[in-house]
């Protein structure tokens, strides 16, 4: 656990930092992927900053708007820029609407767009893990194991070094997906790669969740988000073999022969 | 993949995600261990003010609780003093109580910096980072939001913190009973 990083005079908390860098390394990944599919990858960083950008101002404005009654007396307040002073969700809900403004004008394919997503949101979720280890959060259940981490009081199961050791294996199979899928042409199966990756986040949470020490639990100690993680990877495996076995673009014969005259 | 071969894959995933599931269900108690993260009971501790009176966390359940941790040393610590005496005067009517624990300096160099700024809510002495540690105190000044359960709802990281963000998080807390 390091909750912060001291150097010299100046001490930063790591956890945000660790997130910020995760997204931008997850934006570079799914660049990379973009241009694989026929993607262009400035319009994929700029959607990306745009977003980042939006989602920020978003975040601070919607806090704001929460809590109009306090800072209607103090306006100098909502000029005091704070990391604890952001609506997380209204934030990201706003700079991904944002994005996909952007990316609709620039014409990009949606199913291609979320295949090229796929390695980079595993990158991020992966970075997010550590973020998570620097914090202290999502930390694991008490264990008696060689591999346990001291923490809380307690020796426990590492559940954030799980998540990232997954999390960089699903990265390595999205990637995998994404380049041996490289067909931008009708024949392909865009998709694929974002299926799978939901497939194999739903799979792996479902599988850390379960060595939670911080998990919410419903009656009778089933975790919550199990249960959440479970439908994601049943729909997503339904996705998987729709997009498997519908019958694919490929034009008839005699359609092929008249194109070519 | 034919589509047999993925309904299989399917209904197998469906049972083994299942059984885990079923398998690795929360033990009774697992939300109830005391650790200084949002979400969890904020670990019990007493600690003496600087008068030499005796405060215990435990004992002011039912109080909406800010818990800052400083130091006189630390520049972004003093600055959000004024802001929180402030906020503590306005809602101390509500339910409101704000601890203000300092990092391992004497009482009399802590008296003083109270007098300075007339503060009235309790300045508590932490010597030896007795509490410091158990709450995992890397920044000053560190703030926890604590509800009437005793437990920590919110942790802002640094400062100064300015009297709207601070009366944006215990606003929620103090209206539920």
């Amino acid at each position: 656990m390091l909750p912060t990083l001291t150097i010299g005079s100046l001490t930063l908390p790591v956890a945000p930092l660790l997130t910020i860098a995760s997204f931008w390394v997850g934006l570079w990944v799914a660049a990379r992927a973009g241009k694989r599919l026929g993607i262009d990858e400035d319009v994929i960083f700029n959607a990306g900053f745009y977003g980042a950008v939006a989602g920020l101002i978003g975040a601070r404005v919607w806090y704001v708007i929460e809590y109009w009654s306090f800072y209607r007396d103090r306006p100098g307040d909502i000029f005091a820029l704070n990391f604890n002073t952001l609506a997380p969700l209204e934030g990201i809900l706003t700079g991904l609407v944002v994005a996909t403004i952007y990316l609709q004008r620039k014409r990009v394919p949606g199913a291609s767009l979320l295949d090229a997503l796929a390695p980079g949101l595993a990158a991020f979720a992966a970075g997010l893990s550590l973020a998570n280890l620097a914090a202290g959060a999502a930390y694991g259940e008490p264990a008696d194991l060689p591999w346990a981490i001291e923490l809380w009081d307690a020796r426990r199961h590492p559940t954030q070094i799980y998540d990232f050791v997954l999390t960089l294996g699903i990265w390595l199979v999205t990637w995998r997906i994404v380049v041996g899928s490289g067909d931008p042409t009708p024949t392909g199966r865009p998709g694929r790669a974002f299926a799978a990756f939901l497939a194999l986040l739903s799979a792996a949470r479902l599988f850390s969740e379960g060595f939670r020490g911080d998990s919410a639990a419903l009656d009778g100690g089933w975790r919550l988000m199990q249960l959440l993680w479970l439908a994601v990877l049943l729909a997503s495996l339904v996705a998987l073999a729709w997009l498997d076995t519908r019958p694919r673009n490929v034009p008839e014969p005699r359609e092929a022969e008249g194109m070519n005259d | 993949m034919n589509r047999l071969q993925w309904t299989v894959v399917i209904i197998a995933a469906a049972l083994l995600g299942g059984a885990w599931t079923w398998l690795s269900r929360a033990p009774e108690g697992l939300s109830d261990v005391a650790s200084p993260v949002a979400g969890r009971p904020a670990p019990d501790f007493t600690l003496q003010t600087v008068d030499g009176e005796a405060v215990t966390l435990s004992d002011l359940r039912g109080q909406v609780v800010v818990l800052n941790f400083w130091a006189t040393w630390c520049p972004p610590c003093r600055a959000e003093m004024p802001a929180l005496q402030e906020v503590y005067d306005a809602r101390r009517p509500d339910g409101l109580m704000v601890l203000a624990i300092d990092q391992n300096e004497p009482a009399d160099l802590v008296a003083s910096f109270r007098d300075e700024l007339d503060l009235t809510f309790p300045l508590l002495l932490d010597p030896g980072y007795f509490v410091s540690d158990r709450y995992r105190i890397g920044l000053l000044p560190t703030t926890f939001f604590i509800d009437r359960g005793g437990v920590i709802r919110d942790v802002v990281l640094g400062g100064p913190m300015h009297r709207a963000l601070i009366e944006s998080k215990v606003a929620p807390l103090l209206e539920s009973r």
